[in-house]
């Protein structure tokens, strides 16, 4: 599994995961779990990371590839509504495929089985039609398309309980990069398909989709020591 | 979604508890089996408990005895898969053993065709059905072998508690310490008690927890 979330800011998008993939085989923290798809919109992806990661550069390439110079007659920007019209098709085809391929060795695989859950989230700012930033989720099996405040997906219960805590609606990007942080390596710390270096990105109007770079991650990881410290005691003075 | 059931050991006792269906009523997935062991049926209530009536039922003059009761569901399902073939059952077991490093925790798994055991190491000190993580991180951020049972009671109330915010578990909780006194279900005005408590220390930790991350004088 992962932890992969999009929560929202005053002013902008805050989204999140770690890289670690397991398998039968065992882990890696290779995986990529989010990318950028046009200025100021991006993905990511939870679950299956075969599937994940086809459909997610799929979708990174058709929108390119629409929104490209070269060989589209008439250039233009793809608007948010569009890129999510193509996600519908997308993931769920590319989920299908993975299916129907993987039947060929286990021909009881259901797409409903719950250790099989793949979504996708994409957050960004929706530029040309409503002015708005926006969270959608699409999940396995149905990959039915949902609008959503926040979202915190896959391994989310130590982070939804940390939110419950810690998040305010008037925090603003640069606070709830900090929470970002403080979420994964809270997580990372008891579920073990949680690691690997943290992936961080945030959707501004002013600056888009900008990902951090690992050290500004290693920057608020230090940032945030005296506060897994206090918020450990905190819970001592009251539970311990 | 199973039944929610979590488990907590300190040194001298284990802390149950339960989504329970009505106030002060016992939860129907525990099953007394004898002063001392309780089983916890995790999986297909109406099986389990049948399985239960049925198999575990004339333990009661056997105190402790936690390996014997183990050996008879286990026996008693093998012998009787037949009438299980279609179900999915699975109940752990609980019980005080006077050596705390020997006490087990132990869950019998039946898919409809076989059986598995899965037994739990003695520092396995907590354990929670559904959403595993949340309990161990609650327990982690706080445990002590040595905590007192009110404690151990107050912390397996909150963590409750958070599992209801977060999964609406059930409206009402059951909770049981088993210690060497035997089982003992907390009454109704006690859980009432222990799960306001969890409401007070929610808010002081969210009060405390205000300018973690926010900008100065948001929280004053």
């Amino acid at each position: 599994m992962t932890l992969a979330f999009a929560l929202r800011g005053t002013n902008g998008l805050v989204l999140g995961a770690d890289s670690r993939v397991t398998s039968f085989e065992g882990t890696a923290d290779t995986s990529t779990k989010f990318l950028q798809v046009n200025r100021e919109v991006g993905v990511l992806t939870y679950g299956l990371a075969e599937v994940g990661y086809k459909a997610i550069t799929q979708l990174v390439d058709k929108v390119n590839r629409t929104s490209d110079f070269i060989g589209v007659k008439k250039k233009r920007i793809v608007h948010f509504s569009e890129i999510a019209e193509q996600a519908d098709g997308i993931f769920k085809q590319t989920f299908m495929d993975w299916i129907v391929d993987s039947r060929k060795n286990n021909f009881d695989l259901k797409p409903d089985d719950p250790r099989l859950i793949t979504g996708f989230i994409l957050g960004g700012f929706d530029l040309n039609e409503s002015n708005q930033f926006k969270i959608l989720l699409w999940e396995s099996p149905n990959f039915q398309r949902e609008e959503r405040p926040d979202i915190i997906a896959a391994q989310w219960i130590i982070s939804q309980y940390l939110v419950n805590h810690l998040y305010y609606f008037e925090m603003n990007v640069e606070q709830v990069k900090r929470l970002a942080v403080f979420l994964l390596v809270e997580t990372e710390m008891i579920s073990p398909s949680v690691g690997g270096p943290l992936q961080i990105a945030t959707v501004t109007l002013e600056n888009g989709f900008q990902r951090l770079s690992e050290k500004d991650v290693q920057d608020l990881i230090n940032e945030n020591q005296p506060r897994f410290a206090e918020f450990r005691r905190i819970l001592l003075d009251k539970l311990g | 979604m199973g039944s929610f059931i979590g488990v907590l050991r300190v040194n001298d006792a284990t802390i149950v508890s339960t989504d329970g269906i009505s106030e002060a009523v016992y939860s129907p997935n525990l099953f007394r089996i004898n002063k001392f062991n309780l089983a916890l049926i995790l999986d297909d209530l109406e099986a389990g408990k049948s399985f239960c009536e049925k198999y575990l039922k004339g333990f009661e003059s056997l105190e402790g005895g936690f390996d014997t009761i183990i050996k008879e569901a286990r026996e008693s399902l093998e012998n009787n898969v037949n009438d299980y073939s279609k179900k999915l059952i699975t109940i752990s077991f609980v019980g005080y053993e006077t050596d705390f490093r020997e006490r087990p925790y132990y869950a019998l798994m039946f898919d409809g065709q076989q059986i598995n055991d899965i037994v739990y190491p003695a520092d396995n000190k907590v354990l929670f059905s559904i959403n595993n993580d949340l309990g161990v991180y609650l327990t982690y951020k706080v445990y002590s072998n040595h905590m007192s049972l009110d404690k151990a009671v107050n912390l397996m109330g909150y963590i409750t508690a958070q599992y209801n915010k977060i999964l609406s578990i059930g409206k009402y909780v059951s909770i049981i310490t088993i210690s060497k006194d035997g089982l003992s279900y907390l009454d109704a005005n006690r859980i009432r008690s222990v799960m306001s408590k969890a409401e007070e220390v929610d808010v002081d930790i969210r009060k405390n927890c205000c300018d973690f991350f926010m900008t100065e004088g948001f929280c004053k």
